[in-house]
């Protein structure tokens, strides 16, 4: 790549604002002395953009907050973790025994008095002051069947599905869409095959990028019978909504059509 | 870089960068898969990204997101710059902006980036050269060229129109 001499470098800085005052002085000082380096910065003070008020409208989609994990579900997993320690720990600790009815705590670790079952052949004996009560299985159980019920018969607001039926594009993968084409002003030429449908497929991982590749090629098959034919396919879309929008020119010919597409 | 800060970044960047995207590709669609696509990556490093930088990093990813889809898509921008030429010969457009727009549509990738980067975002040199990978002589080299060009662009009568 060819670099720039110097003085381009100096107008190409002075019109971006980028010397120093030593640079600018410089500039200015070759200005008044230059007609052509002046007329060649004031035509390429022309060529600096405005930059264009543009906005994403769904920016409220990009924000985040902290991950609060509201499920009610989250209660249940670590009850059952809970739980299924507890009794694997009664069982241990008593083997053989039946569940006594006058002892369902248990003891933390540390704790030296490890026997509380009333159970034939062994000693009853009371549970130590200090041993501290964690939870009762029971209890639990009872929870977890309260959470559950609701969760499994909860329907999705409208609102959520709306989210989930977004349109993005891996979610047209092995999904078909139809282009349906008429162009009346075409139809002398036309044989009414070209009038029909045309049934994309999308083939498979690679998603929508290959399934649009094989959208134009059709579409150029389409249109093949006619001279030199320049297809432009623009994929647009919002509102979970996307369409194609082409336009064919050929001979006198300049037709857009813009089509929505259809997942099935 | 906190939570808040990241959903600040949302609210300064965001539009920026969808309008970046979209000047060069010229698809509202696929413009804004890539500020999504962008903004998830910012978020899945949003501890390990400093709030200073992230405007430059936000950038930088889209710019590389915006090269895989162009290098997707070669054959359907070719097909589009067709028809911008054409557009261009039948003059159909008005006004120094739209003319510079045109023009704008028409130049290299690598010029129109640049330039937009200087321009519509104001980064210095330097920051250019960081985002699109290239060496502060290049990016100089390339918005003087690109402003060479706009300038043989609307210096045609025709297109003042």
């Amino acid at each position: 790549m060819k670099e720039l001499n110097d003085r381009e470098l100096l107008l190409l800085a002075y019109l971006d604002g980028d010397l120093d005052a030593a640079g600018k002085q410089r500039a200015e000082a070759l200005m008044a002395e230059d007609a052509a380096f002046t007329h060649e910065y004031r035509l390429l003070t022309g060529t600096r953009l405005e930059p264009e008020t543009i906005i994403y409208t769904d920016k409220h989609k990009l924000k985040r907050t902290a991950k609060v994990n509201k499920s009610p579900l989250r209660f249940v997993i670590p009850a059952t973790a809970v739980a299924a320690c507890l009794a694997l720990l009664v069982l241990l600790y008593n083997p053989g025994t039946k569940t006594g009815s006058s002892a369902t705590g248990l003891v933390t670790p540390g704790d030296k008095e490890i026997t509380y079952s009333n159970a034939p052949g062994t000693k009853e004996i009371a549970a130590p002051k200090e041993a501290k009560i964690i939870n009762n299985p029971a209890k639990i159980n009872t929870q977890e069947k309260h959470i559950q019920t609701p969760v499994k018969t909860q329907e999705p607001t409208e609102a959520e599905t709306i989210v989930d039926n977004r349109i993005e594009p891996e979610m047209l993968v092995a999904k078909r869409a139809e282009i349906n084409i008429e162009l009346p002003e075409l139809y002398t030429l036309t044989e009414p095959v070209y009038t029909e449908p045309i049934i994309i497929a999308a083939p498979g991982k690679k998603g929508f990028r290959e399934w649009y590749a094989n959208a134009e090629k059709k579409v150029n098959n389409f249109m093949g019978y006619l001279q030199k034919p320049k297809i432009n396919i623009r994929r647009t879309g919002d509102n979970g909504q996307q369409r194609l929008v082409i336009r064919l020119k050929a001979d006198k010919y300049d037709v857009e059509r813009e089509v929505l597409l259809s997942v099935k | 870089m906190t939570e808040q800060q990241y959903n600040q970044c949302v609210d300064l960047y965001a539009d920026g960068l969808y309008r970046f995207i979209l000047k060069n590709l010229r698809d509202e669609f696929e413009a804004g898969n890539i500020v999504q696509n962008t903004f998830e990556k910012l978020w899945m490093k949003v501890s390990e990204t400093r709030f200073e930088t992230a405007k430059s990093y936000l950038f930088k990813i889209a710019y590389n997101n915006m090269i895989d889809v162009i290098r997707q898509n070669k054959r359907y921008v070719q097909i589009e710059e067709g028809f911008h030429d054409e557009a261009v010969e039948m003059g159909e457009y008005k006004g120094l902006k739209e003319a510079l727009n045109i023009g704008l549509e028409r130049l290299p990738e690598k010029q129109r980036t640049v330039l937009l980067l200087r321009d519509y975002e104001g980064y210095s040199y330097e920051e250019i050269a960081e985002i699109a990978s290239l060496s502060m002589e290049q990016v100089k080299v390339y918005i003087y060229r690109a402003r060479m060009a706009l300038k043989e662009f609307i210096g045609n009568p025709e297109v003042l129109l």
